[in-house]
């Protein structure tokens, strides 16, 4: 108890380690994101283990069990077993499409994360630290990114590149960059008045020695906060564009096409649509909550504003 | 005053430029050539060529490119290749759809967020507060269009209280805008709660109290109105996810408007209204920033220093 309340003194905490641990410390404390961390786990082992888990075949057809109600036992050859959540319009496994939809989700909102850090961190670390020209030119065509609304650039992109997973993170990364930029460029816009960049810099260190080892890691909380709240982004993107045919082809299973496969037989079988949209609200918001305890944890000052 | 208002409005330009480059690069240089992507299977060479040459897309592409913004200034969008009607008459006629959507979305967003976010401001941390914080939570955790498909369902399909899609007068639009609005209500929320939180902390809400001022003046009169000024900004940023959430809510239910006609254009790989839907779309998008701006800026004067 002493010791926590020594921690929170007004003392400014430095040391990279101290910081890191007073982060964790206050993260732990944020329940909901524990509960964040554990669905998220789940998700993750379901979608690598998805051709263990799944019952079926999540692209195998059978026109005779079209839209069959939950509990109805699989035709012969497929053996033994049964569509536990039921079929959709062309006879296949609802929860085997569920489960392998999980990996698209996931593959999506991490892999876009990827592009957009190994985008916007250099541009924005460039901006940020040299200024002047560069800074204008790349902050400029960030304003221009920031002019679309997301999903009607991510739209837009999609149509010109035609549907598919890696237009997908092209289209996601090219949407995303620009936020990011601008978050790293702030960060070094502080961080390099500070004196041990200062001292790096008579010491002779290069600048980009400068910047991977002294200004980004300090800069790291705000930029794993951006991410963590980025990966529902990019997982609600994805659905979307899937749920307007502008995503991942067909029949690759996703959640957002497996609703927009539903939207014609609502009336006969509503759980076709009904359950990947459960699926994705619960990813998205289990990301939400981690990416929410991780802002407070990195960033008291904003916990209480919030 | 005046001089903030041109100002702003002249740092627009670049970015409108950068918008309309952009849009034509994702039309026209991206997917390749749109009159034989379009054609391809209907119609031979020759007439493909006729057709490349009637729309001067056998010009360089800087002509074609300074012709389009040409002509986009004075409302000259081209032709639809399906209907083979002017693009800018299709958008007119769709406008007042979309912005009757909006409209009521986000009356509908203010109605329900703003009087949440104080109630949960003002018991903080007890069950009202919780409970606001989950469903908000859930609702931002949602798809839009899956809520869209769920208020199908029920409203629709099971208890048959609303139409479920076309128009044909304002009934139509109640479930659309509930769905809509309910999503940005969710935002408008948290943010009234933040921001109300912070104002109840302030020195002049104390010393309205202290001077004896009933409790629901306080709240409604003092904290409230200053709590709001922040929320201009949420409305500005949630704009373009109102616009893009009305592309997504449109097309589940047949309204009308700007969003279903860009989902269709994309379904018949109509270049030339894709490429006026998406420039009118972030157009309006860039130009509704630039009014929150500007009409912060009437709210606080503060900002024009900036």
């Amino acid at each position: 108890m002493a010791a926590e309340k020594l921690g929170a003194a007004p003392a400014p905490a430095t040391d990279p380690e101290k910081t890191k641990q007073t982060a964790w410390n206050r993260f732990k404390k944020h329940k909901p994101s524990l509960v964040g961390i554990v669905v998220i786990f789940v998700l993750i082992l379901v979608a690598v283990f998805a051709p263990l888990i799944a019952p079926a075949d999540p692209a195998k057809q059978e026109l005779f069990m079209r839209l069959a109600k939950p509990g109805t036992p699989f035709p012969e050859q497929w053996g033994s077993g049964s569509f536990i959540l039921g079929s959709d319009y062309l006879g296949r496994d609802l929860l085997s499409r569920l489960i392998y939809g999980s990996r698209i989700s996931l593959l999506v909102g991490f892999v876009a994360q990827l592009v957009i850090l190994s985008i916007g961190v250099p541009l924005g670390a460039i901006a940020g630290y040299y200024g002047g020209k560069v800074d204008k030119v790349i902050m400029r065509i960030a304003d221009i990114m920031f002019a679309f609304p997301d999903l009607l650039f991510a739209i837009g992109i999609m149509f010109a590149l035609g549907a598919g997973i890696i237009n997908l993170f092209i289209a996601l990364g090219v949407v995303g960059w620009a936020g990011m930029a601008r978050l790293v460029r702030g960060q070094v816009l502080q961080l390099k008045e500070r004196d041990y960049v200062e001292a790096a810099r008579g010491a002779g260190a290069r600048d980009w020695w400068i910047i991977i080892r002294h200004i980004l890691p300090n800069a790291l909380g705000p930029i794993i906060v951006s991410v963590t709240l980025g990966i529902p982004g990019a997982i609600m993107s994805e659905a979307s564009l899937s749920f307007l045919g502008l995503g991942v082809r067909p029949p690759t299973a996703t959640w957002g096409a497996m609703i927009l496969d539903g939207q014609s037989y609502l009336r006969r079988a509503p759980l076709v649509s009904v359950i990947p949209g459960i699926a994705i609200m619960i990813t998205v918001l289990a990301f939400n909550l981690v990416g929410d305890g991780l802002r407070d944890a990195f960033d008291p000052r904003a916990n209480k504003k919030a | 005053m005046l001089a903030y208002i041109v100002r702003r409005l002249l740092a627009g330009i670049p970015v409108l430029i950068g918008v309309s480059l952009i849009t034509f690069i994702l039309m026209n240089v991206v997917p390749g050539d749109p009159v034989t992507a379009a054609f391809e299977k209907r119609a031979d060479l020759e007439t493909i060529a006729r057709i490349r040459h009637e729309m001067g897309l056998d010009r360089p592409l800087v002509i074609q490119y300074v012709e389009f913004v040409g002509k986009a200034a004075v409302g000259n969008l081209g032709n639809s290749f399906r209907s083979r009607l002017p693009v800018a008459d299709s958008i007119a006629g769709a406008l007042p759809m979309t912005g009757r959507l909006a409209a009521s979305a986000m009356s509908v967003a203010l109605l329900i967020g703003v009087p949440f976010g104080v109630a949960a401001a003002l018991r903080k941390n007890s069950w009202v507060d919780y409970m606001s914080a989950v469903t908000t939570l859930s609702f931002i955790s949602a798809p839009v269009f899956w809520i869209a498909i769920i208020a199908q369902l029920i409203f629709g399909l099971t208890l048959d209280l609303f139409p479920m899609s076309g128009y044909e007068g304002p009934i139509y639009l109640v479930l659309p805008a509930t769905v809509l609005g309910s999503r940005y209500a969710a935002s408008i929320a948290r943010y009234t709660r933040a921001s109300m939180l912070e104002v109840l902390n302030q020195d002049y809400v104390r010393t309205a109290r202290a001077k004896g001022v009933a409790e629901r003046l306080v709240i409604w009169k003092h904290a409230l109105k200053n709590a709001l000024v922040p929320l201009l900004t949420v409305i500005g940023l949630e704009f373009g996810g109102l616009l893009t959430g009305s592309i997504l809510t449109e097309s589940v239910f047949g309204l009308p408007g700007i969003g279903r006609l860009t989902i269709q254009a994309i379904q018949y790989r109509d270049f030339p209204m894709i490429e006026g839907t998406v420039l009118f779309t972030a157009v309006v998008f860039v130009l509704a920033n630039m009014l929150v701006d500007i009409s912060y800026s009437l709210v606080d004067p503060r900002i024009r220093m900036a």
